[in-house]
């Protein structure tokens, strides 16, 4: 198997095990991470919200050189977050960035001509 | 024991290093100056390299290193979406993993591989993305106290925040989050008309004046619910970027009734109508937050960052609003200007360190944002010399700029190298290409033959501070370039021209708007630099000798460089520039070049292939 496919059925057995559980969980309206559309009916004047966690606002500091730091801080992020219940998450991921971090990926000059930025 | 303090921004948009030593900006540029590849996302190893030369510090001298975003949020928000979106959402997670894991959490491997290595006291501090789009319009703006907007694509999870900066603290007090964003919002329209995605915006700003805003109930009837306070929800059923690698999706198309316009195609009635439409909505949203802004902080001053706020049209709106007093808009406000941001808050927030004291002037502590490299006359003429490129010396400065302002006067167009270079995205002056506004043939010879790009792109006009009144109904400094205003009405011509509905762009281009007619867009509003002696000194005096010459304070300002290419840094960059189009003169400093003087030029690049389309 070469790599590429290598790394994409890495990245497709995170997602079955761990992304589309949590998926059926937002199905079952059991779990939401942002409103989809807006309720134009809501008596809502605001859309505006409170930043959720000081330290995440303005500024922190991370050691993050290694997979098990990676990890340590994600798990950190997610209890500031209130999210703990994603935590299982944190060693697969830390371990597939320790992945994509062996093959020394380059990054394009380029930027995507049809999507913004933002991954 | 001062402080020197590193500021890094990478990984997504315009890369860019800034140094500041305590409380001043010692240097800052964009890496694509230095690599020449438009808005180049990567590790701005170059830029670094250049802040420590311009220092003069070994890089055991950091105190800290800042970096302008949280890479654990943005992966977070990856994770999140995947979620939210399931099975639809893995093609898209198969693209983003490898690059977010493989290269954007690893910053502090790029640190050391930039500065050799990190000390056991040198940090890596990680400021939140809009927070340092906040720092950087507050903390070198000219006021003690302040209300901060920030508003751009999407930065970690914040799409648009509102806060209040006072002496050396700030806070965020309300935010808008992904995937709801005023910036994609914008960035959806720029596809669908056929732009290129992160850099097409401003294009489509320009074109909004050719077109009716038709679409604007559409807009916020479907695409967006804009509350009274100019909080949203944008309605995802139109948006393609969860679950895919393009901005809009079949919904949208099916709402404007078409597919988006193929790039380069024709531009027609419709995509001037959308433009206009969507620059409505924007202009209605910026001003709805400038209230709520106002409103929360009780400030008479507003700043603003976030690459939202580079919509200069909808800044002049704002300003005429007159919500606050005084408006102060960070020349970087994009990606570039986090890594100021971020070593910003490194100074004032983590070590306490006192504001710039240009604040207790009132002035802002940007230096005009001319930041970046300078070339002596030494170097330049050694460079001219190794390559045999004729040229003149103009040691004297009053001569120099009297033998410029008769050239501008001929209708010459004019490379313009002088100072240090720009830090953000507006030529300044310092790498411009300049010619005179009177003259009606302009815009249209420095699209087509200089810049090779839309002839629908207006032009800027740089005017002397002190006659700004005069030309523009437009009362503060603007010497960023941050602002639209109209051409004054005793200036204008041919009011009563009957527009009908066009297709043609050409015709309406041509018409004669006003007595500066290069730098009258086709609303009647020009995009002002006001230039005076303490920002700029030699471009102020090259303007004041125009007026000397030909009793017109007004000219032509547009970036040194060809469509594509990044604004040149070197005086090579500035000489290639010269050769590939047709310009007539360049001014290295104190040196003159005439281009009909000029070896024949063997061009190593087929440039216009090599530089893609903006």
């Amino acid at each position: 198997m070469n790599s590429t496919k290598d790394s994409e059925k890495r990245i497709e057995a995170f997602f079955k095990k761990y992304i589309l559980p949590l998926h059926q969980e937002v199905k079952d309206g059991k779990r939401s991470h942002f409103q989809l559309v807006p309720d134009r009916t809501a008596a809502k004047d605001s859309y505006f919200e409170k930043p959720k966690a000081k330290e995440l606002t303005y500024f922190t500091f991370y050691e993050m050189s290694s997979e098990e730091e990676l990890k340590d801080n994600l798990i950190k992020l997610w209890e500031v977050l209130g999210d703990r219940q994603i935590d299982e998450l944190a060693a697969s991921l830390a371990a597939l960035a320790s992945h994509f971090k062996a093959k020394q990926i380059e990054q394009s000059d380029e930027l995507n001509p049809y999507i913004y930025a933002m991954f | 024991m001062s402080k020197y303090i590193l500021g890094i921004s990478a990984f997504y948009h315009d890369s860019a290093a800034c140094i500041i030593k305590d409380n001043v900006i010692i240097a800052a540029a964009q890496e694509e100056r230095f690599s020449r590849k438009k808005h180049d996302p990567r590790f701005p190893f170059n830029a670094i390299n250049y802040c420590l030369e311009e220092a003069f510090i070994e890089p055991e001298e950091i105190e800290l290193i800042c970096f302008y975003d949280n890479p654990l949020l943005t992966w977070d928000r990856v994770v999140k979406n995947a979620v939210m979106v399931g099975e639809a959402g893995l093609d898209v997670f198969q693209k983003a993993l490898p690059s977010v894991l493989g290269i954007k959490v690893w910053v502090e491997d790029y640190v050391k591989k930039a500065l050799g290595t990190l000390n056991e006291n040198q940090k890596i501090l990680y400021s939140g993305h809009h927070a340092s789009h906040a720092a950087s319009a507050f903390f070198p703006s000219p006021f003690k106290e302040a209300a901060i907007i920030t508003v751009d694509g999407v930065g970690e999870w914040s799409t648009t925040t509102i806060g209040y900066g006072n002496d050396t603290s700030m806070e965020i007090l309300s935010e808008i989050n992904y995937p709801h964003s005023l910036g994609l919002l914008y960035s959806a329209f720029t596809y669908y008309c056929g732009f290129r995605v992160n850099s097409g915006e401003y294009k489509l700003m320009g074109l909004a004046p050719y077109g009716k805003p038709k679409y604007v109930d559409l807009i916020l009837d479907n695409l967006i619910d804009l509350k009274e306070d100019g909080s949203y929800i944008l309605n995802m059923d139109y948006f393609g970027y969860l679950e895919s690698l393009t901005t809009t999706n079949d919904n949208f198309h099916r709402l404007f009734e078409g597919p988006p316009r193929q790039p380069e195609s024709r531009i027609t009635q419709r995509e001037m109508d959308l433009a206009a439409s969507i620059q409505r909505v924007i202009e209605i949203a910026v001003i709805r937050i400038g209230k709520t802004a106002q409103k929360l902080t009780g400030s008479k001053n507003l700043v603003m960052a976030g690459g939202v706020a580079l919509n200069c049209v909808a800044n002049g709106k704002l300003q005429k609003e007159k919500i606050f007093d005084n408006i102060w808009v960070q020349p970087a406000a994009g990606d570039a200007g986090g890594a100021l941001g971020a070593a910003l808050i490194g100074a004032h927030l983590h070590y306490k360190i006192p504001r710039n004291p240009m604040v207790e002037k009132g002035k802002d502590s940007q230096s005009g944002s001319l930041l970046g490299p300078k070339f002596s006359d030494q170097e330049i003429k050694a460079f001219l010399d190794r390559n045999d490129y004729p040229y003149g010396e103009m040691p004297d400065p009053k001569e120099k700029y009297q033998v410029l302002a008769s050239h501008l006067d001929e209708g010459k167009i004019i490379g313009f190298f002088a100072g240090r270079m720009e830090f953000g995205p507006r030529a300044l002056g310092a790498r411009s290409i300049i010619g005179d506004a009177r003259n009606a043939a302009m815009q249209s010879k420095m699209n087509l033959k200089i810049k090779y790009r839309e002839s629908f792109r207006p032009f800027a006009p740089s005017v002397l501070e002190e006659d700004c009144q005069k030309y523009f109904d437009f009362d503060e400094a603007s010497p960023y370039m941050l602002m639209v205003a109209p051409v004054h009405k005793d200036r204008l011509k041919n009011l009563d021209n009957k527009r009908e509905e066009t297709d043609n762009l050409i015709e309406l281009i041509n018409e004669e708007r006003s007595d500066i007619p290069a730098v009258t867009h086709v609303d009647y509003s020009a995009r002002i630099q006001t230039v005076n002696g303490e920002y700029n000194k030699p471009y102020f005096d090259l303007i004041s000798a125009f007026k000397e010459t030909t009793d017109s304070s007004v000219i032509v300002n547009t970036s040194f460089n060809v469509r594509g290419e990044p604004i040149v840094c070197t005086p090579n960059d500035a000489y290639v520039c010269l050769m590939r189009t047709e310009m007539d003169i360049l001014v290295l400093e104190n040196f003159i070049l005439y281009k009909e003087k000029q070896p024949e030029f063997i061009d190593k690049l087929n440039w216009k292939d090599t530089y893609e389309l903006d």
